[in-house]
């Protein structure tokens, strides 16, 4: 599902943020990416979600080479995928309804599944009460749960989420890892960025470490 | 997906609404402009005809013209709308117009018995559209029994060179225009896609078709181009209502009942045909550029 075979990243300033990843998540594996601020977590989910170019190496993800992938099949990647920015990338200017339905709108879906899709993952997320609200009268982490709603919405068979518990209470972090753990459950490959060490240990799951763009240890 | 553009469109003008307006109040100048010269050019023809002098078009006749010949000839000018006061002059008539030109000296030219009458007869008639005429003259030149056709050449000649002349200075005009139109719809997208840029980007992120991020702007403008040539015409029409009203055509068009047709239904679906298509075709060329999957990265690196 997830294939990266001796990848780099350099950033300018030769900035070294990946260094010789090798690195491979099958079909419906749940797998937490953990490492300290700074370790290359957001650098690899970039490469990963073709939002940026590996400066050497393999990606592959979900079928499509990324080094070669073509224009025009970046769009239908993209919607293969789900993903939950670490600085949540909502639109200021759309109500939470609004921006949990865009991956929807964009493949021209019906209004009628947008309705209904959209008013079940904010009743997942605990924001139905708000879904009329803006971002900017939303807390970080109530807009965090729309970031979560959003990457979730259009049902990809992988997930990607940076930091998606962040800015949540450890109540708040437990309830979305259950809607991760549902996902998961239904077959959708998760791969999550924490550096959350307590929510790591709750469940027993494969867990990649990172540090200095290097992978650490990999662990089942 | 229509109600997804629907709401972008709807967006764009409550967010930038006086930047649409100028836009729109530019494009309704250049349609203005342009549906005026569309209808200059074609009253041209009957405008010059009222102002110049009337011309007088002479069909001369062979002495040994048979009377269904004739007949023929007479007929081709009747059934000809743009000429008016038909009317025929015999050998002697002629004889007679040609002495009460030339005073007395000559007047015992026709009881001369050794006179051998040179005039030939003619038809003549008042011409009212000069833009016919070199068709219908082609037409009249191989009948039997005509002998020669004669008209103002010269004046037709220079009417000829002027509406070319007028056709293609407001041909040169109209691109001008439509250039500085394309540039203001070019700069309105501008600022829109640097307004939206962070939209945009969301927007690609969650698997947008470039289409889909640039039809917005390409519906937009066409509605721009479209409400620009209707207001255009519009415009038009309400000045040539007014001029009707309050002078009467006849007033500055110098009597004789000179009648100014409006822009015809073709010709007014072809200039709002024209508005939608130059807006949208506009847009899509300003917008071209951006969008190309990765940019989403390489807006920041
Ligand atoms: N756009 C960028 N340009 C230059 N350096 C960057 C850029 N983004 C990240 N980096 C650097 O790359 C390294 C890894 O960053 P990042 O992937 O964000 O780490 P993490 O998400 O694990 O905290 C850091 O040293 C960071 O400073
Ligand atoms: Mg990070």
């Amino acid at each position: 599902m997830i294939s990266f075979l001796h990848t780099y990243k350099v950033y300018q300033g030769n900035v070294i943020a990946l260094r010789d990843v090798s690195l491979q998540v099958d079909k419906g594996e749940f797998v937490y990416l953990t490492g300290p601020s700074g370790a290359g977590k957001t650098t690899l989910f970039r490469l990963l979600s073709a939002y940026d170019r590996c400066s050497s190496g393999q990606i592959t993800v979900a079928n499509y080479n990324l080094n070669k992938i073509k224009p025009h099949d970046i769009p239908k990647f993209r919607r293969s995928i789900g993903v939950v920015y670490q600085d949540f990338r909502l639109l200021k200017d759309r109500n939470i309804f609004a921006n949990v339905a865009l991956p929807l709108q964009v493949q021209s879906e019906s209004q009628h599944l947008i309705q209904s899709r959209v008013s079940t993952l904010l009743e997942q997320v605990g924001l139905m009460a708000k879904s009329h609200f803006y971002p900017s009268q939303l807390s970080g982490g109530e807009q965090q749960r729309v970031a979560i709603a959003r990457a979730l919405v259009h049902q990809p068979s992988i997930v990607i989420a940076d930091e998606p518990t962040g800015n949540l209470d450890s109540d708040l972090s437990r309830e979305i890892m259950n809607l991760f753990d549902q996902v998961s459950a239904q077959g959708t490959t998760v791969f999550i960025a924490t550096h959350d060490q307590e929510l790591i240990r709750t469940k027993a799951r494969r867990v990649v470490r990172i540090q200095s763009g290097s992978i650490l240890r990999d662990e089942k | 997906m229509i109600f997804w553009f629907n709401q972008y469109i709807l967006r764009t003008w409550k967010e930038h609404t006086s930047l649409q307006l100028m836009t729109l109040v530019v494009l309704s100048a250049t349609f203005t402009i342009f549906s005026g010269f569309l209808f200059i050019r074609s009253n041209l023809s009957s405008l010059l005809t009222q102002w110049g002098d009337q011309v007088q078009i002479t069909i001369f006749l062979k002495d040994e013209i048979k009377k269904d010949e004739l007949s023929a000839i007479k007929s081709v000018l009747l059934e000809t709308p743009t000429l008016t006061k038909t009317k025929y002059v015999s050998k002697v008539e002629a004889t007679q117009n040609f002495i009460k030109q030339m005073g007395h000296y000559s007047s015992q030219l026709l009881t001369d018995p050794e006179f051998a009458n040179p005039l030939p007869a003619s038809l003549e008639a008042q011409v009212t559209q000069y833009s016919e005429l070199p068709r219908l003259v082609s037409q009249l030149i191989p009948l039997p029994g005509v002998e020669d056709v004669s008209y103002g050449q010269g004046w037709i000649e220079n009417y000829t060179s002027f509406t070319q002349l007028f056709s293609q200075i407001s041909l040169g005009l109209i691109l001008l225009l439509l250039g500085g139109g394309l540039l203001i719809i070019g700069n309105v997208i501008q600022h829109s896609i640097i307004q939206r840029r962070e939209e945009i980007e969301v927007l690609e992120l969650v698997g947008a078709t470039r289409l889909f991020i640039q039809l917005p702007f390409i519906i937009n403008g066409a509605l721009l181009g479209f409400l620009g040539a209707v207001f255009g015409v519009l415009i038009l029409s309400g000045l040539y209502l007014w001029q009707q009203s309050t002078m009467g055509t006849t007033l500055i068009f110098g009597g004789a009942g000179i009648k100014l047709q409006f822009l015809s239904l073709l010709e007014i679906v072809t200039l709002l045909a024209l508005g939608l298509w130059f807006g949208a075709f506009g847009s899509f060329l300003c917008i071209r550029k951006f969008n190309h999957g990765w940019s989403a990265s390489e807006a920041h690196s």
